[in-house]
């Protein structure tokens, strides 16, 4: 009898567990499985209507040396009109578009963060510092 | 406006050899090639790679481009008034696209 | 240490400080001395700079995605072969070349270039003589955002 109990008790808590993470809007999700995978968020807040927005895409985020860097993290694009976007920016006080984030899943911190369209060697170095301070050797 | 229009201005009239300033503006993204930040795929990009300039059927003038010109181009080329008639823009982009647009000039 | 080796270390250092700038360019070449070689078949240190082109661009633009830049020379249509536009530090240093023919009349190139950053804009004629001529100005770039 007791051991039915818990059965059902503990099939109830996956239940609730993965109704928890299956409601989590998918930056939350993806929040999770940057911690789940040990690796940095980098967030990328846009604006469709900004040109400063298309000049980092095309000179910093092409670069190829910068791109080779990104990919040792998760990176998410957001739109800061979004309703995912505008919440974010608000937690992490961005104060307009392009702004790059830094942020630290585990801890629920910001490591660091740009905004504007300041030259590829700018974002590298922030790049460079979040690397060092986690000791990301592939970066 | 569809891109690949464009507007050519030349004076509609000159001396005979005078020399002119053919000045067009061309709809066109001129997007440069970008890379997933993610993955590291490449999307090629959408631009205009040639403008040929041509006078009376005669090629005077070619100029190679692409996602480094800004979007919307607007270019301006010399050109030596001899003798009336047509001067045409032909510009082509890297799908394969092709344009051109004509102007009319009467020289005295 | 005696006195005679330091003397010698010291001359070896000097010696190799005189000669470590002509080892420079085999280890050390920019993006843009490569894209010259490779496009124009000259090293960048070849070409001189001339005040017989006039480059104009402005010192400060505005805006990266849409920096006029005007070329005018006074070298002779029929002695010009190609005009080549590069920016030093654009991801692809070549912008734009002009075939110029003397049908044209003039030496001249009215356009807007996109800027990643504060860089050199080059204006680089390819004479038919062979030799190459050209004129820098430096545009600076100012960051920008949205509210």
């Amino acid at each position: 009898m007791r051991m039915r109990n818990n059965l059902i008790s503990g099939l109830f808590l996956v239940l609730f567990a993965w109704v928890g993470f299956a409601l989590a809007n998918p930056v939350e999700q993806t929040i999770q499985r940057a911690a789940s995978e040990n690796k940095l968020i980098a967030f990328y807040f846009k604006n469709q209507f900004c040109p400063y927005c298309s000049q980092v895409e095309d000179f910093v985020f092409y670069d190829e040396e910068v791109s080779k860097k990104l990919r040792n993290f998760l990176f998410v694009e957001l739109d800061i009109r979004s309703e995912e976007g505008s919440k974010l920016a608000r937690r992490f006080g961005v104060p307009g578009t392009p702004t790059f984030v830094i942020y630290d899943p585990k801890k629920d911190r910001v490591v660091s963060l740009i905004f504007g369209s300041r030259p590829k060697d700018d974002y590298l170095n922030t790049i460079n510092k979040a690397c060092k301070l986690y000791g990301i050797k592939t970066c | 406006m569809a891109t690949g229009t464009a507007i050519v201005r030349v004076p509609k009239e000159a001396q005979k050899g005078q020399v002119i300033r053919v000045q067009m503006v061309i709809t066109h993204p001129m997007t440069p090639p970008r890379r997933d930040p993610q993955t590291g795929q490449e999307t090629p990009g959408y631009f205009l790679t040639k403008l040929q300039l041509f006078y009376n059927d005669q090629l005077v003038s070619e100029m190679n481009m692409a996602a480094g010109i800004s979007a919307n181009p607007f270019i301006a080329l010399p050109l030596k008034a001899d003798s009336s008639g047509v001067i045409k823009i032909v510009y082509e982009d890297n799908k394969g696209e092709k344009w051109e647009k004509n102007a009319e000039i009467t020289v005295k | 240490m005696d006195r005679r080796k330091f003397l010698l270390l010291g001359a070896v250092a000097v010696a190799g400080l005189t000669f470590a700038p002509a080892i420079k360019p085999a280890f050390a070449s920019s993006k843009l001395e490569e894209e010259i070689r490779k496009r124009l078949g000259v090293e960048l240190s070849a070409i001189k700079e001339t005040a017989e082109i006039k480059l104009t661009a402005p010192t400060i633009a505005e805006s990266g995605a849409n920096v006029p830049i005007t070329v005018e020379a006074n070298i002779p249509a029929d002695k010009v072969e190609r005009l080549w536009i590069f920016v030093d530090k654009n991801p692809i240093p070549w912008v734009t070349d002009v075939k110029f023919t003397p049908q044209n009349g003039q030496v001249f190139l009215s356009t807007r270039i996109k800027m990643g950053e504060t860089s050199n804009v080059r204006a680089i004629l390819q004479l038919k003589d062979g030799t190459f001529v050209m004129a820098t100005k430096e545009v600076k770039v100012t960051a920008g955002g949205c509210g």
